[in-house]
């Protein structure tokens, strides 16, 4: 899932800018606190210059 | 009237001199009429007498008959110029004088006890006569007076001649003095286009010499002193912002080589190569961001964005800038103050000020310190709605306040950097406010913070009333969207699990 995305389906904004790429990243490091409860496999993986991918197993 | 060619100046005489001619004109016509109508009128005066002299010379004679008697200091008789005929009531002439007897006689029954003014022409020669009956020794005769009109013609004909030479030498040297004089009159512009000649681009901050600020050149020069003053800023403005976004650009460029040099040094691991790619796509990321931006604001500056008017609610639109950018104040322990109760409506591009707003307000997130408060007030003031966002940052000093909207002007080079932004956010939010009719300004609090306003003219919205707004706020999008795609993940995890 690239940045844009979120960008576009959640907020409903035609561009990426500054700001929302930065609530963007917020919002994935809470999520993935929240999924990736201590023990358990690693399941969002930040992809670094495309976005966040969603994968069980290898890191 | 195709534009003229000839200068101001010899416009400016030839009008003048044309004006001059007709006034002459007018002025040497009446001045003939009313020489000629005195002339004529003391003519007639000069007859009157003469009348009055005959009669004294008119005498009964001792046999009855009347006779002619001139005395030799009035004797008219060797005068060319004048003459007296005296005829008998029955016609029969008593006296003709040499000069006048070529005039044809008088005519005795029209003579009536009124003298009577008439001018007679004989073999080309103008005469006036005065014609009356006069009682000498109780019988009535015929007197007529003359007098030859030449030499009144001749008088008048000489000041004829001046006056008909005379205008249009009055008219020439006139207007080689009204020449000079508009040429000394406007010398001072000759020389302001000489100098503005000399100020070029390269040498913009050259001025006109102003020897007088308070007459009309003066001012003339001061007006253009002014406009190169304007287009010596911009001038600066724009070498600055080629200067800056050049910096800009290169900087991820630059990073974009190294991190592919570095790969291509050694062989290395898959994981480090990803690593490496992932490096140089945020990079491209960065720069994608940048020229975007740079591509939005040169569009602005060049009118050629299209904005969509429509009623808003500003308080309504702060609202949901907040609960989006909430989350990056959350993080920094911030507290976000929002007081956007009552409905503040005007009508503007929705999307293009939420960018305004939401610059000023990442900005103040971005640069305040950790655990301060930021307050947003929407209200309105007069005609106009106001957004403030007031923060407890570390303020701007005065002199910054003008640039601080300026293309990648940073108060803080270093800081900012790390903030991620390329100092381009509040000239965004400049350009957003300014395009729906507003203004933005930054001033300080006492308390060392800065207050952001923007304000914007309250529109009374052409729809009567608002539609209902779409849906629910992106505050609740954002709930539902996430909602959503935590559902999916847990799909996802308990299916990895099955797999495993």
């Amino acid at each position: 899932m690239s940045r844009e995305m979120p960008a576009r389906e959640v907020w409903r904004e035609p561009r990426r800018a500054t700001p929302l790429d930065n609530v963007i990243d917020v919002q994935m490091t809470r999520l993935r606190k929240k999924v990736d409860t201590d023990g358990g496999p690693r399941l969002i993986h930040t992809v670094r210059g495309v976005g966040f991918v969603l994968r069980g197993g290898e890191p | 009237m195709s534009p003229s060619t000839a200068s101001i100046r010899v416009r400016l005489t030839g009008w003048y001199s044309v004006v001059l001619f007709l006034m002459m004109g007018v002025y040497a016509t009446a001045t003939f009429v009313a020489v000629r109508h005195e002339f004529l009128e003391q003519l007639d005066d000069q007859l009157h007498d003469d009348f009055e002299t005959a009669e004294g010379f008119l005498a009964p004679a001792s046999d009855g008959r009347i006779a002619w008697s001139s005395d030799r200091h009035h004797d008219p008789d060797n005068d060319e110029e004048r003459g007296s005929d005296v005829w008998s009531a029955s016609g029969e002439p008593i006296y003709r004088s040499s000069a006048s007897a070529v005039l044809p006689p008088a005519a005795i029954a029209a003579a009536t006890a009124t003298p009577r003014y008439e001018s007679l022409v004989t073999n080309g020669r103008r005469w006036r006569t005065l014609t009356g009956t006069s009682l000498v020794g109780g019988r009535a005769v015929v007197l007529r007076v003359s007098r030859s009109e030449d030499r009144l013609r001749t008088q008048l004909w000489e000041i004829l001649v001046v006056l008909v030479l005379g205008l249009p030498l009055v008219v020439a040297l006139a207007g080689i003095g009204g020449y000079a004089l508009a040429r000394g009159a406007l010398m001072p512009i000759d020389h302001l286009a000489t100098e503005a000649r000399r100020i070029t681009a390269d040498r913009l901050h050259e001025r006109l010499s102003v020897p007088n600020q308070h007459d009309e050149i003066g001012r003339l020069a001061s007006v253009i002193n002014d406009t190169f003053a304007r287009l010596e800023s911009s001038f600066d403005q724009l070498r600055r912002f080629t200067t800056d976004a050049s910096h800009e650009l290169r900087t991820p460029l630059s990073v974009i080589r190294g991190i592919g040099e570095m790969g291509l040094k050694e062989t290395r691991t898959p994981a480090e190569y990803k690593e490496a790619l992932g490096s140089m796509l945020e990079e491209v990321d960065r720069l994608t961001t940048l020229v975007d931006t740079l591509l939005r604001l040169s569009h602005g500056d060049a009118g050629t964005v299209r904005l969509s008017p429509e009623p808003v609610d500003l308080s309504q639109l702060a609202r949901d800038v907040v609960s989006s950018l909430g989350i990056l104040a959350e993080e920094r322990n911030q507290r976000l103050r929002v007081d956007a109760v009552e409905p503040v409506s005007i009508t503007a591009d929705r999307l293009v000020l939420r960018e305004a707003i939401t610059n000023v307000v990442d900005n103040a997130i971005k640069y305040s310190p950790r655990s301060s408060a930021i307050d947003i007030r929407v209200y309105q003031e007069g005609d106009h709605a106001m957004v403030a966002v007031a923060d407890e940052g570390p303020g701007i000093a005065a002199e910054h306040r003008q640039r601080i909207f300026d293309r990648f002007f940073r108060l803080d080079e270093a800081r900012s950097r790390d903030a991620g932004g390329a100092g381009l956010g509040l000239a965004i939010a400049r350009w957003a406010v300014e395009a729906n009719g507003g203004e933005i300004s930054v001033d300080s609090r006492t308390n060392g913070g800065s207050v952001f306003r923007i304000v914007l003219p309250l529109r009374v919205p052409t729809v009567a009333e608002f539609p209902p707004l779409l849906g629910t706020g992106p505050a609740e999008k954002l709930a539902t969207g996430f909602k959503a795609a935590v559902n999916e993940l847990g799909r996802a995890k308990s299916s990895s699990a099955t797999k495993q």
